[in-house]
């Protein structure tokens, strides 16, 4: 069930994104931040990965420099190979925490947008974007102002608009913690149909643990102070995954390690801190 | 009694503010009809609506034009300078720290006060206060205009960034509609300063508008027409309220 970092590589031979060595140090007026410390993993090619961890532990520096909206300190990304480190150069659909949709544009110019930003006429970047609304279930919302929706229908336009340019990488960060419980379980299935759908290679971050755990075929956990991958664990449980997968044992072992992982190390590093002071 | 949809509730709110004005306007009348007010102190209403009709092709009418002329050049000119120079500024930041204070200063500074100054060199025409009313418009709709287009939420530039838009296509998409808003509140307080600036600067120097023909009445003791004058310029500035107020609905639906 879990497996250790040399092994893990084995199972993705095919390295859709590889993050190698990367740092983040902030300057402050009090000082550099190490946010983040040296951290390397990789992303297969149709492989869906979560990193999971306490809030402050970098999981959303890790994404954004991916995404190359913030710089490394140091390190390098690649995403097909191609070097993709500080430029907005990658082919990246970002699912946003709440949709972060433009309110003064209907669904359908929402998720056309990336087609549009890339100079595609208006014909067809509307017919592609119809296709993706259809997809995430909005069929008959095209029309329709953001302010009209509600908030879990919001973030399917905002999956839809991360889906519509084909991105070789799509980032999610923490996309359905802004829903109430009901509906994140379906948009959680949802997403997954989606994903087995469209073959996306996926970097997911979440602090809920049995989320990584349900969505993912691999987990990273990352600790604060500085952000670190401590841990890989590969999820085997069979897919489809359904929602009765949550109260198998080996589902609720897995969650229970991860949970360990993390305040164990947490734990470590107050000592730490303690011996320090 | 309560109104069941928006159509009686429209009208409930007409009849209260038609009873209002009955009732303000009315007891006007009687209270100046039963003191005996001097018609050179306070002129009863009816003779405010005599003078009004009596004077509006003569005097008023020709008058409303030239300051509306006026008030139209200057307020178009400002609003637009202030925008574009706005949109430079926020693009150039370095710019925006050179400026900005002697915008703050421009806002600040009472422009009619500048008449006397710019008559000696522009002469007693429109051209003044054409100048006048562009220098109390241009800097507070380029205020407004830079808060807005500086307010906006970073996650949509991220969300633009992360499409590798360039710079017009996060202006056009993002920038400038975030701004809408703001940049309305500036015209709103722009036009507000546009007339009363107006006004002043026709109290200095010259022999046409509404504000010079108030001075002229009053030196005649021509109460009632100064009356009418007034409530022209009120529903001046009502109607450029209304229809700024107008534009901006239309133009920002999703608030």
């Amino acid at each position: 069930m879990m497996q250790q970092p040399v092994h893990m590589q084995s199972t993705s031979p095919q390295s859709a994104l590889r993050v190698q060595g990367v740092t983040k140090v902030f300057t402050t007026p009090k000082g550099a931040v190490e946010a983040l410390a040296s951290t390397s993993f990789a992303v297969g090619q149709g492989e869906f990965v979560s990193i999971v961890g306490p809030s402050g532990c970098g999981k959303t520096t890790i994404l954004r420099i991916i995404a190359g909206l913030t710089a490394a300190s140091q390190g390098h990304v690649y995403l097909n190979g191609q070097e993709i480190t500080g430029r907005t150069g990658g082919n990246i659909g970002i699912v946003f925490q709440e949709a972060n949709l433009l309110p003064w544009r209907t669904i359908l110019d929402n998720v056309a947008l990336p087609l549009k930003v890339a100079h595609m006429p208006k014909p067809e970047r509307h017919e592609q974007a119809r296709h993706y609304i259809d997809l995430v279930g909005l069929k008959g919302f095209a029309n329709r102002m953001p302010h009209e929706l509600s908030g879990g229908m919001r973030q399917r336009a905002g999956i839809a608009r991360a889906l519509v340019h084909n991105p070789a990488l799509m980032l999610l960060d923490e996309p359905f913690g802004a829903l109430d419980a009901m509906t994140r379980d379906e948009h959680r299935l949802e997403f997954l149909r989606l994903w087995q759908e469209t073959n996306k290679t996926v970097l997911f971050i979440t602090h809920d643990i049995g989320e990584a755990v349900f969505m993912s075929d691999r987990v990273l956990v990352m600790t604060p102070r500085p952000g670190r991958v401590v841990q890989e664990v590969a999820i085997d449980l069979p897919r489809p995954r359904h929602l009765d997968q949550w109260a198998t044992p080996a589902f609720r072992e897995m969650v229970h390690h991860i949970r360990e992982t993390v305040v164990n190390a947490a734990r470590r590093q107050e000592g730490g801190a303690a011996l320090e002071a | 009694m309560k109104p069941e949809n928006g159509l009686a509730r429209k009208l409930l709110d007409a009849a209260l503010i038609a009873l209002t004005f009955i009732l303000l306007v009315g007891g006007a009348e009687a209270a100046i009809h039963l003191f005996r007010v001097p018609r050179w102190i306070l002129p009863a209403p009816s003779q405010v609506v005599v003078a009004l009709v009596n004077n509006f092709g003569t005097e008023i009418l020709p008058n409303l034009i030239v300051t509306l002329k006026e008030v139209g050049l200057g307020f178009t000119i400002g609003a637009s300078l202030g925008i574009l120079l706005a949109m430079v500024i926020t693009q150039v930041p370095i710019l925006e720290k050179m400026i900005t204070p002697y915008i703050l200063l421009l806002v600040t500074t009472p422009m009619i006060s500048l008449v006397p100054l710019l008559m000696l060199v522009f002469g007693f025409g429109i051209t003044t206060k054409v100048i006048v009313i562009a220098l109390a418009t241009g800097p507070v709709v380029m205020m407004n205009t830079v808060t807005g287009l500086q307010g906006v939420d970073p996650l949509r530039l991220d969300l633009m960034r992360s499409l590798h838009a360039n710079t017009f296509q996060v202006f056009w998409e993002v920038r400038l509609p975030s701004a809408l808003p703001s940049i309305f509140t500036g015209l709103m307080i722009g036009a507000v300063f546009s007339i009363i600036t107006a006004v002043g600067a026709e109290f200095v120097g010259g022999t046409a508008g509404l504000g010079n023909r108030l001075l002229f009445n009053s030196s005649l003791l021509n109460t009632a027409v100064m009356y009418a004058i007034i409530l022209v310029l009120a529903l001046m500035g009502l109607s450029v309220y209304v229809i700024i107020q107008f534009i901006s609905k239309r133009l920002i639906t999703w608030k």
